[in-house]
């Protein structure tokens, strides 16, 4: 009985999500929207499609481009949560450590609020309400007027333990939220990863190895960025890596940790088991390696929503793709804001749409 | 029985006033506020307009929330409280004040002490330690080859500390691991100490000073470090008992000053989009046209010098942001509003088919699932689902309708649990009239049609499209096209000749054919009017009207499923007593038989219930709204006290 209400389930979010698939914008209609003139002509034509037309039914033409962005960042928490009602067991859980990364991107935008002064906290209380059942109460976290009030309301959460000790600190020297938000992000992407490995094979083959290589590239991704931009001790590289590992273990990134020039950092990868998936040359620009990675998942969750059948593996899929989809719009609406070079913008897409809206993938 | 009219109010008065209108706008309901820069299209204008960001009540808040703080309480459930004009920020100020003064010393008195228990601890756990390898603090800090660092650190990241340590000059040694902590000692040669240091904040690590921790024990005078941690902890306990029994003692006042305070606070976070001039305030929104009056009144008796501008708008602001769509109808209908919504909400001056729905739901339903008994079990179910909070109000509301309809088409089928002949049918036997059945469903297809294409000829008169009026396939052209064509069809399978010949029937069509394709260029050409309607390509036209054409038969033809399902609804339960008069004469057979009736009556219910609902949404939405229907209204969302209230549609 049980057996036939999970395959009830995996079926039902499964076709769910070839539905919402279905709706995902189509290489013609990025193209439309890197020709869109103002803020305004996206907002129309969005409002035309199916995937957006319901969240943005009351939105005026004269949005901001801040707001927009906004609306559309929380579009794929929103999709989520249709879901996470069919669900139970450990996909339940899964998507519940999904939603978490949407809680804890709102914990950080109040942490920024409160370090900033300027909050605007009604925006924030509804996007608080969007969360099922959250572990802290929201409006004691809103309403705090100081770093130990905000830690005091994550009390018996799990983000108390994280923010412990950053905040305490921020709080008593001052500096800037950087080990707080961190903080944040590795206790929710390691439950992540830890959900997906205890996801039945049965029910989503190939989600562990979605998560998984999310969580190498992004280790590989921070070592780059702190190697570039951060004057970092390696040691200290290392321990602002994500605690848990998928393919890339830690001998190997003590050795990229330590690799003397681009070039080095370069030929290691080039040598790991996703050297091919991340181009031949090296990158020239300081962001093309993220956006190779971020397309390489594209790829691979793709990838996972063809597998053959239906079933929670394509609601896993399907939530990757649209989170990738509202990064490149962002990226679109930011070109179409200030008027860069529209043809530029396709360098920072995760989405490899070639010139013309062709078929053809670049890779 | 319609949507709503609504208004845009607009309020601007002296800025002192702001707070009086913002309570009293927000907390009686039905104002949903505009974002100024939406209603100000003139640039310079939106530049002089300020919208302050800051909230007086912040601060408040937080003080009168450190008394739940201070007793180790949670925060109690906010609500909101409608306060009078005397409630001003410097009353609250004073309140608030008076009523934690006392409360913030002991808390910060109490936090001390928290925060000494904690390095004293610490002390214990180091000193144990030393204790056993015959070590004192003082061997530590006087080591001059060894950097020492002492701390907590939580245990996922004592794992990486350990982890990411081997290869440089750093040894941390664990020492104990208590509830989740991990509490470590490190070494590192002093050339390494500020590698040592950033390496320990990377992972969040406390350290505790041991020149403090030995200054501390030092100023303990011999007492023991087991003897101060508890006694400080008794003292934090004392102060937190003294808060808990203050809160206790006040827990009313508090709780509604807390309450206040909150309500305060959101109605300035909710209307943040006001803007301030100098020292005059502006606030805009949109109100149902019924309160106008009692929205009015309070502002003139609540805010004298403020002035109120009411505007009447049409579909949409100038800056395109949409007027809100409210509904308002009998209660019977309200509830197929949820049905109607589930489509699409009506869009501003745009019709309100829910009174209609509610009709030819209950006909169509009650038509295709005639019984009794199901009927009232179909009731019950939805009564039940409705309690159980399975199903929405409104959902549930319908199904309890339906099942009433059933009951009612029950007595004119004369069917009882699918029993025929217990009652005498006051109407017909779909069973025995199975070529009225066939004729009333196809009347009725013919009557729906029609009434879609009626209604869709209002909607372009309102509209002023008189082109799409006449000359379209859904407007008057149509309509004598599809009667034309209904007639001749019916003359054709009844054998009741036309009072004209074939052939004028025939040039007839031809003629309105012919009008419908050409509808955009006779609207130019005959009305002088364009089409406030995008106009379609000729191709585009062309295949719209052969859809339009195929459209009259399927939708008409389709309401054969009436038909269809009352039949099948007698089928199924002929077959449930045919299984069951099978199994009589089996051992057993009685008690099997009355449980398959059972089970069958159920199945009956439940998959052919939910099937004919299925089957007459679709003839609603498909057949009947594509005819005139439109939808796309955003709903009006008055200010409400969650978010869940601000985003949810409130629809009434």
């Amino acid at each position: 009985m049980t057996g036939f209400l999970s395959l009830g389930e995996r079926t039902a979010v499964g076709a769910k999500a070839h539905v919402f698939f279905g709706r995902l914008l189509t290489d013609e209609s990025y193209w439309r929207l890197l020709h869109c003139d103002t803020i305004q002509d996206i907002v129309e034509y969005l409002k035309s499609l199916p995937g957006f037309a319901p969240y943005l039914l009351s939105v005026s033409p004269e949005i901001h481009r801040a707001e927009l962005e906004d609306i559309l960042e929380m579009l794929p928490l929103r999709e989520t949560l249709i879901f996470f009602g069919y669900l139970t067991g450990e996909q339940r859980v899964y998507v519940r450590c999904w939603i978490d990364l949407y809680e804890a991107d709102l914990l950080k935008r109040t942490m920024r609020s409160l370090f900033s002064r300027k909050q605007d906290r009604e925006q924030l209380r509804q996007r608080f309400a969007l969360i099922p059942k959250p572990s802290f109460s929201s409006e004691a976290l809103l309403s705090s007027g100081s770093y130990e009030e905000f830690l005091e309301a994550l009390s018996g959460s799990g983000y108390y333990r994280v923010l412990r000790e950053p905040l305490t600190k921020l709080a008593g020297e001052g500096g800037s939220l950087f080990s707080a938000e961190t903080a944040v992000d590795l206790h929710v992407l390691s439950a992540l990863f830890r959900a997906a490995g205890k996801v039945d094979p049965r029910n989503g083959a190939g989600i562990l190895s979605l998560v998984g290589t999310m969580v190498d590239l992004l280790n590989v991704s921070w070592l780059h960025r702190s190697a570039r931009f951060f004057d970092m001790h390696f040691e200290e590289m290392l321990n602002r890596l994500l605690p848990v590992r998928h393919r890339l273990g830690l001998p190997f990134l003590r050795k990229l940790s330590r690799a003397e020039s681009p070039e080095a950092f370069w030929d290691l990868l080039r040598r790991s088991c996703y050297g091919g998936a991340l181009g031949e040359s090296l990158p020239k620009e300081d962001f093309e390696l993220e956006t190779r990675m971020k397309q390489h998942l594209w790829r691979q969750a793709k990838q996972l929503f063809r597998r053959s059948g239906i079933g929670f593996h394509s609601l896993v899929a399907y939530l990757f793709l649209r989170r990738y989809e509202i990064q490149d719009l962002k990226t679109i609406i930011e070109d179409v804001r200030y008027d860069f070079d529209r043809r530029g913008a396709l360098l920072f897409m995760v989405r490899p749409i070639v010139p013309g809206g062709e078929r053809a993938w670049r890779w | 029985m319609a949507v709503v009219k609504m208004l845009a109010l607009t309020l601007a008065g002296p800025k002192e006033e702001t707070e009086v209108v913002a309570r009293q706008m927000v907390l009686r309901g039905g104002f949903q506020p505009i974002p100024l820069d939406l209603l100000v299209s003139d640039r310079k204008m939106r530049a002089r307009v300020g919208t302050p960001t800051d909230n007086p009540y912040d601060t408040l808040l937080t003080k009168v929330a450190s008394v739940w703080h201070a007793a180790g309480e949670t925060l109690p459930e906010p609500s909101p409280i409608l306060s009078d004009r005397s409630f001003t920020l410097e009353k609250a100020r004073c309140m608030v004040e008076a009523a934690v003064r006392k409360l913030d010393l002991w808390e910060r008195r109490k936090r001390e002490l928290v925060e000494s228990v904690e390095e004293l601890e610490a002390a214990k756990v180091l000193l144990d330690t030393l204790h056993a390898v015959s070590h004192s603090l003082e061997d530590l800090t006087t080591m001059r080859h060894m950097a020492v660092f002492f701390g907590r650190i939580s245990e996922e990241n004592g794992k990486r500390l350990l982890e990411t340590s081997e290869d440089v000059p750093f040894l941390p040694i664990p020492l104990r691991v208590q509830g989740g902590d991990m509490w470590v000692l490190c070494f590192a040669i002093p050339g390494y100490r500020d590698g040592a240091v950033k390496l320990l904040e990377s992972v969040n690590f406390k350290v505790f000073s041991l020149a403090q921790m030995i200054e501390r024990l030092r100023s303990a005078e011999g007492n023991r470090v087991d003897r101060l941690i508890a006694n400080r902890r008794r003292a934090a306990g004392g102060l937190e008992k003294a808060a808990r029994n203050f809160l206790f003692d006040h827990r009313q006042e508090l709780v509604a000053l807390f309450n206040q305070i909150y309500t305060m606070q959101r109605v300035y976070d909710l209307c943040k989009g006001r803007g301030e001039i100098g020292d005059m305030y502006l606030l805009s929104g949109w109100i149902p046209e019924d309160i106008r009056e009692e929205a009015l009144s309070v502002i003139a008796a609540e805010a004298p010098k403020t002035a109120v501008f009411v505007e009447e708008t049409a579909h949409s602001l100038a800056s395109g942001f949409r007027v809100p769509t409210l509904l308002r109808n009998l209660p019977f209908v309200r509830s197929f509003q949820e049905i109607v919504a589930i489509y699409s909400l009506p869009s501003y001056g745009e019709m309100d088919p829910s009174f209609l729905v509610a009709l030819s739901f209950c006909a169509m339903f009650g038509f295709m699932f005639g019984d009794v008994g199901h009927g009232l079990l179909l009731a019950l179910g939805g009564h039940f689902l409705m309690k159980r909070r399975a199903v929405t109000k409104a959902i549930g509301a319908v199904i309890k309708t339906a099942g009433a309809s059933s009951v009612l088409f029950g007595f004119l089928y004369g069917s009882v649990f699918g029993m025929e002949g217990i009652l005498p049918p006051l109407w017909f036997s779909p069973m025995e009239h199975m070529d009225r059945l066939l004729k009333l469903s196809l009347g009725a297809g013919v009557g729906f049609v029609t009434l879609g294409m009626l209604l869709n000829m209002v909607a372009r008169y309102r509209e002023g499209d008189f082109g799409r009026l006449l000359f379209d396939g859904q407007g008057l052209a149509g309509l004598v096209f599809y009667w034309s064509a209904a007639l001749m069809a019916f003359s054709a399978f009844s054998g009741i000749p036309l009072p004209f010949p074939k052939w004028v029937g025939g040039t007839l069509l031809l003629i309105l054919l012919l009008v419908i394709f050409l509808r955009d260029v006779l609207a130019r050409t005959l009305l002088k009017r364009r089409s406030t309607e995008v106009e379609e390509s000729p191709v585009v036209h062309v295949f719209e009207v052969l859809h339009g054409l195929l459209s009259f038969l399927s939708n008409t033809a389709s309401f054969v499923r009436l038909a269809a399902f009352a039949l099948n609804h007698v089928g199924l339960s002929l077959a449930v007593f045919m299984l069951a008069d099978m199994v009589h004469n089996v051992p057993g057979g009685p008690i099997l038989k009355v449980l398959l009736l059972f089970l069958g009556n159920l199945l009956i219910v439940g998959l052919e219930g939910l099937i004919v609902f299925i089957q007459t949404l679709r003839l609603e939405y498909y057949e009947f709204f594509s005819k005139f229907y439109r939808g796309g209204g955003s709903p009006f969302r008055p200010v409400g006290w969650t978010g869940r209230d601000l985003s949810r549609s409130k629809t009434r």
